[in-house]
């Protein structure tokens, strides 16, 4: 477990500077000089100047780079080059929407994914699992705006039983409002997840099924029923667990389109509105905190893996 | 099985007929759309605004008097446009990081794998909305950012089976003989992978429309005096209170096509798979098992 934990702490470490060298690498090659294009061809050269000033980029590639990256490992992500406001503490407050927009949207995803796809692939014949499949299969052809603007036209204008845009004022002070605010955006993103997770559920609980270790439980004269929820149903657990790391990149990306759709200040909105306004800073820190949060989460259900899968443990 | 011969089968499954009617029609709608359209897609006549289906107009009209059913004709141009840009992207550059990491120069397989397995970890839109914020936008853009995001998920697919294939008896033949580099590449190992690489083709085809739809709607992708499907998206949202009818085509469109590419790969892959009859493959692959 140590030795472990020590190769994946290292390549954690390597994924998050090999993605900051993506990010701040692909930024700059802006064709062109920066500082015009951020200050608009009216910008007198006094700005330019300023704004050059103001990115560094009077120091050479490299020494930008280290100046970036030792501001994120002190916990600085830089100032906003438009309104001089600092970026972690926007990016904190933005997060007060988009991280309970996620989690949502992924409890959603699994409380319809997981009964459906062990159901579908218990009861595989039946009619109504052949619907459910055929439905998961179109669901997940659906693009996430199509199914916010029908969420809008069903739940808001037709039935009014949710609000369809925006964010309260008072925030998380009224935490009856901020739920019903974030939850068509998240039953939207839910929906279309659960789509996709449900099919995964399905697969492994037929593989689950069919498993050795669940047909001898049957042997012994266990029913099929006991024998997969008993012996089968930990192991749909533990694919289901490593699979949620892949997930977590695609909820984020929903949200980024979903928080435009209903108008919630998160950081996705943040970050469309950043790159319509060229604040190269801002969106380079917000990008690698997006994917540094995706990477983290990734050695974290690694490790949980690990910790709960009786199956890694051999050889240790 | 050739994958020439796969595609032929998949044509008599359930699932390979509704697959290839849409993008039959897709394709000819796109071609069509060169030729003749019944309106211009981009005549704006204020006074025609929220016309209702009629003769005239199949479709009625938008916001702004423009024929419905002529933007959502001239829209497919784009969508073929991305699907096959995306393809034609994602496929070469899995092909090719996935050959770097099995056959190239041992001192450079190691860091590539850690390489992709971040870029893997990089979301496909975000990388999308970087390239835009350096590029300002266009489906050129559109079609590089998502290709490259599943190029990298492709070549970890393909790299698997690159691996199995190596291990070979037939590799090891041809290797005995001689056969080694561009040519072992090309003769035993890229025929072998060729239908693992067309499944995941057709799946990343169906979704780079979904990630175009989704830019378009941000602002990122089609440019204004383009018809896109995401873009229409975009710009009946305003309106979805008065006139849901016309949010209705553009989603409707997107999601047949996709299913569509969703589809064929489903399809191709049960076909491929050499475990199942071609009994059990026409069995199973019948609309609504999907196994």
């Amino acid at each position: 477990m140590k030795r472990f934990l020590i190769t994946r702490s290292f390549t954690l470490l390597i994924g998050l500077v090999l993605s900051s060298l993506i990010i701040f690498v692909t930024l700059r090659l802006l064709p062109g000089d920066v500082a015009q294009v951020i200050g608009g061809s009216q910008a007198s050269p006094e700005k330019i100047l300023d704004i050059r000033e103001k990115l560094g980029l009077n120091f050479p590639l490299h020494m930008q780079y280290l100046d970036w990256i030792k501001g994120i490992a002190t916990g600085d992500l830089g100032n906003s080059i438009l309104t001089g406001s600092s970026v972690q503490a926007e990016i904190l407050q933005k997060a007060e929407v988009t991280v309970p927009l996620t989690v949502y949207s992924l409890l959603i995803g699994l409380v319809i994914a997981l009964p459906l796809g062990v159901f579908t692939a218990y009861r595989h014949q039946t009619k109504v699992s052949k619907a459910v499949s055929l439905f998961s299969i179109v669901a997940a052809a659906v693009p996430v705006v199509w199914a916010g603007l029908l969420g809008i036209l069903f739940f808001s204008t037709w039935l009014g039983w949710l609000p369809s845009q925006g964010f309260p004022r008072e925030g998380w002070d009224d935490p009856l409002a901020a739920i019903r605010a974030l939850t068509l955006p998240a039953l939207t993103i839910g929906l279309i997840e659960g789509a996709i997770l449900f099919r995964f559920v399905k697969s492994a609980t037929f593989a689950a099924l069919d498993a050795e270790h669940v047909r001898a439980a049957m042997s012994r004269g266990r029913t099929r029923f006991n024998a997969l929820i008993g012996h089968g149903l930990p192991a749909v657990g533990l694919s289901i667990i490593s699979m949620l790391g892949l997930q977590i990149a695609s909820l984020l990306v929903g949200a980024v389109v979903i928080e435009q759709l209903f108008n919630l200040p998160g950081l996705g909105r943040m970050l469309i509105v950043d790159v319509g306004n060229r604040d190269l800073l801002k969106v380079q820190s917000t990008l690698f905190v997006l994917t540094a949060v995706i990477l983290v989460l990734g050695a974290l259900i690694d490790v949980v893996h690990r910790l709960i899968d009786p199956r890694m443990r051999i050889g240790e | 099985m050739t994958v020439f011969k796969a595609f032929r089968m998949v044509g008599q499954t359930g699932k390979g007929q509704f697959a290839y009617t849409v993008l039959g029609l897709l394709i000819l709608l796109a071609a069509m759309s060169y030729v003749w359209l019944p309106h211009d897609p981009n005549y704006a006549q204020g006074w025609n605004a929220w016309l209702p289906m009629s003769l005239e107009h199949p479709l009625g009209t938008d916001g702004s008097g423009r024929d419905v059913a002529s933007r959502l004709i001239a829209g497919t141009r784009i969508t073929v446009l991305v699907a096959v840009g995306t393809g034609i992207v994602s496929g070469v550059i899995g092909v090719v990081l996935a050959t770097a990491q099995t056959l190239g120069p041992k001192l450079l397989r190691e860091p590539l794998a850690i390489f992709i397995d971040v870029l893997i970890a990089f979301p496909t839109l975000l990388m999308a909305i970087m390239f835009t914020a350096v590029f300002t936008g266009g489906i050129p853009i559109v079609i590089i950012a998502v290709g490259v995001g599943f190029g990298v998920q492709i070549a970890r697919v393909v790299r698997a089976e690159m691996r199995q294939i190596l291990g070979a008896d037939y590799i090891l033949a041809a290797r005995a003989s001689g056969v080694t580099g561009f040519r072992l590449l090309m003769r035993h190992i890229l025929p072998n992978i060729s239908s693992v690489l067309t499944v995941q083709i057709s799946l990343s085809m169906g979704l780079a429309i979904l990630a175009e739809s989704g830019l378009s709607y941000l602002g990122f992708g089609a440019p204004p005096g383009v018809s896109s499907w995401g873009r229409m998206l975009e710009e009946t949202q305003r309106y979805i209170s008065i006139h849901p009818e016309v949010v209705f085509w553009p989603g409707f469109a997107i999601t047949l096509t996709v299913l569509a590419f969703y589809l064929l790969g489903d399809a191709l892959r049960e076909t491929l798979d050499p475990k199942l009859t071609k009994k059990q493959v026409l069995r199973r692959t019948s609309l609504g098992v999907q196994g």
